[in-house]
């Protein structure tokens, strides 16, 4: 009763955010996750008190010191922009399984462009972001042209344009303008067109964060005001509620499916540029492996639903179980368990609106079920 | 020049069984009406168990290294097909969406694979990442008698993997129980329409979850199979077979004896940066061309687009793949 009372308290608006929305459960998915994450820690571990601190490391160890936060946050940022372009494709019934390719061929583009191309400080980083924009969004074009042309099934297309990027990307690693074989990558000192840090590293001493979070963060602002308050927004996710139905509301379907694509590729490509630019930047090696981040991607967005703004707290969550696992290794246990995890918890995500629905529909019944009963009590008396 | 013909040949035979095998599971699936793109981390974990067990247990204790080898088989189609009942439950009795569930199949697989390697070997003071491969005592050697036909008999029956003739063993059986039984016509009309289907008796969700459970027992066999043919470590990754065998099933219009060429075709091309060292004429008037070896490498996947568009037209899809079944939805 006094529970009830308490309910009763809380404003409306929140109310309707925690019960209606998808919060509660992205909660029980994760916490269904560590659980089950803590249980084969606990198969694997000495003592049982070494699978607790190893599961506290995993969730905490990632918020140690400032330091480690900035560069937590610093990780953040690609992996936000990958989430996003996932979920883009996701909003108009596309799924976009090439985000890694789109993800190597921008960060190939945007270090050409940072190393071929002269330009001041400050506008150096903007062409060499830009030019990773357009590298994603041509690789995402083709599978949306053939799609929306052909109908041929983006998954295989997206999976294909992955190998070709990375044979490709391999052909331009080594290109001698470029490649630097010290570090057997494209060269990754240039002054000039790394990330502004913008004052960050002054509020994370000693981390690598630079003004990709925030750009991040904005890009991602930026996506759920297109998705929800523009027309093109509108047209995109009713191709994704109903291809037929927008048909027959005068919606260019062919037309939104290249533009879906299009900007999709574009995000991951962005995503590169965050990846390849900062002071501090990851190398872009000539790999017989397609890179992982895509597949990570797929995760962030179903983890946030693919709504724009969960995707900044699972962009962060997904970056923060990463840093923790490395501290989860001093304990024993080996990093794979954090991908056990996650896999939990996007299994959850897909079952969740089965036991949602089960459950209600089992409380919908028990209240058919007291209400039957009181009118037959009443048509007793 | 005779010699390296036969050479690739057979390299392109050995890389094409794993994928038709693979594909034939998703045949099954999709025919069903049920997505599977977790077909790639069925294959890792059929493979690990499978090595998993056979680097334990000698040959000579279960009869030889054929025996051991079924044992492998086994062990990797029933791991696959546990593993694939997930995404069955998920996808059949929850109605959950299809690509989810096999995404999250996906997450898991390699995750508890190397977890599980590391933990094994960790145990054996080891405490590596990667298990060893011995794939060389499954070898066939020489059949005697068909060995001596010519070429045909170099190529089937001398220094092969029973692989070959299991995965051509499975090919027939798939054309046969999806054409000629009353299974496989259910089945196929699963996928096609589940509600004329059901109207006419057929239990949908049994039928459904019968081909997710084969194409994650053939899935699991096709990952052992491709990781005993050419490697020697096996890092917990297929590289992406899983998904080349599903564009292998699109590439074959969804028809047994298609998806056969297509995987002929496509491995052709995989191995064409590789098998071309066979040929060194070849290799030299390409590089007297200036062609770089990586666009050799590319061929298969643009073929498969290429490939792709001309056939959209003619598309055999099955119509209701990918959509949950609802009893009551009409």
């Amino acid at each position: 009763m006094k529970f009830k009372s308490l309910l009763a308290k809380i404003p409306p608006i929140l109310k309707k955010f925690f019960l209606q929305s998808s919060l509660p459960n992205v909660v029980m998915a994760i916490g269904t996750g560590i659980f089950v994450g803590l249980i084969i820690m606990l198969f694997v571990a000495d003592s049982p008190g070494h699978a607790f601190t190893g599961m506290a490391k995993l969730l905490t160890g990632g918020l140690s010191s400032i330091q480690i936060i900035g560069n937590v946050l610093f990780s953040a940022a690609p992996l936000i922009l990958v989430g996003l372009a996932v979920a883009f494709a996701f909003k108009t019934g596309l799924f976009n399984i090439g985000a890694s390719g789109q993800f190597m061929i921008g960060g190939a583009a945007a270090l050409y462009v940072a190393n071929l191309v002269t330009a001041p400080v400050g506008i150096h980083f903007i062409l060499a972001m830009l030019a990773s924009i357009i590298a994603g969004g041509i690789w995402g074009f083709i599978p949306g042209f053939l799609k929306s042309k052909f109908n041929v099934n983006e998954v295989i297309t997206t999976i294909m344009m992955n190998y070709i990027a990375m044979y490709t990307v391999i052909m331009l690693v080594y290109n001698p303008a470029v490649y630097s074989s010290g570090i057997t990558a494209i060269n990754n000192v240039f002054p000039t067109a790394a990330i502004p840090r913008f004052g960050l590293d002054r509020l994370f001493p000693g981390s690598y964060i630079d003004m990709s979070i925030i750009i991040a963060i904005g890009v991602a602002i930026l996506v759920w005001f297109v998705l929800k308050k523009t027309t093109l927004g509108y047209q995109l996710t009713s191709v994704g509620l109903s291809k037929e139905g927008s048909k027959y509301a005068g919606i260019n379907v062919k037309r939104n499916i290249i533009v879906s694509m299009v900007i999709s590729g574009a995000l991951a490509g962005l995503a590169a540029a965050m990846n390849y630019l900062p002071f501090n930047p990851d190398v872009l090696r000539p790999d017989q492996k397609i890179s992982m981040v895509g597949f990570e991607g797929i995760s962030i967005a179903l983890i946030a639903q693919s709504n724009p703004i969960g995707i900044i707290f699972s962009g962060i969550f997904i970056s923060l179980i990463k840093k923790g696992s490395l501290f989860m290794q001093f304990y024993g246990f080996t990093k794979e368990i954090s991908g056990i995890i996650v896999a939990v918890i996007i299994y959850m995500i897909a079952i969740s609106s089965f036991i949602g629905n089960s459950l209600k529909s089992r409380r919908i019944k028990r209240e058919i079920l007291k209400k039957t009963e009181i009118e037959g009590e009443q048509t007793n008396v | 020049m005779y010699d390296n013909l036969i050479q690739y040949l057979s390299l392109v035979l050995i890389v094409a069984i794993p994928l038709i095998i693979t594909a034939i599971g998703g045949l099954f699936t999709e025919r069903s009406g049920v997505t599977n793109i977790a077909l790639e981390g069925i294959m890792i974990l059929g493979a690990f168990s499978a090595l998993v067990i056979t680097n334990r247990i000698p040959a000579s204790s279960v009869g030889g290294p054929f025996m051991l080898y079924l044992v492998g088989i086994i062990i990797a189609g029933g791991v696959g097909l546990s593993i694939s009942l997930l995404h069955g439950i998920a996808a059949i009795k929850m109605k959950s969406d299809q690509i989810i569930s096999a995404t999250a199949i996906n997450t898991f697989a390699p995750a508890l694979s190397l977890f599980l390697t590391m933990s094994l070997t960790l145990g054996e003071g080891q405490g590596s990442d990667k298990i060893p491969v011995d794939a060389g005592q499954f070898v066939i050697t020489e059949v005697p008698l068909l060995s001596k036909i010519p070429f045909i008999g170099d190529l089937f029956f001398k220094n092969i993997y029973p692989a070959l003739y299991i995965g051509i063993i499975i090919l027939i059986l798939s054309y046969i129980i999806l054409y000629k039984t009353k299974f496989g016509l259910r089945l196929r009309a699963c996928g096609e329409n589940p509600h004329a289907a059901d109207a006419a008796g057929v239990n949908i969700y049994k039928m459904r979850y019968a081909g997710v459970m084969i194409s994650g027992a053939l899935a699991g066999i096709g990952g052992f199979f491709l990781i005993t043919s050419f490697t020697i470590l096996f890092d917990s990754s297929v590289s992406g077979y899983g998904f080349l065998a599903i564009a292998v099933l699109i590439f074959g219009n969804w028809k047994p004896w298609n998806i056969a060429w297509s995987a002929l075709i496509f491995s052709a091309l995989l191995t064409l940066s590789k098998g071309i060292a066979f040929f060194p004429v070849l290799e030299r008037g390409l590089d007297d061309l200036g062609v770089n070896k990586n666009v050799l490498s590319m061929l298969p996947y643009i073929a498969t687009l290429i490939v792709l568009v001309i056939t959209s037209k003619n598309s055999a899809a099955p119509k209701a793949v990918g959509q949950s079944y609802d009893k009551g939805e009409r």
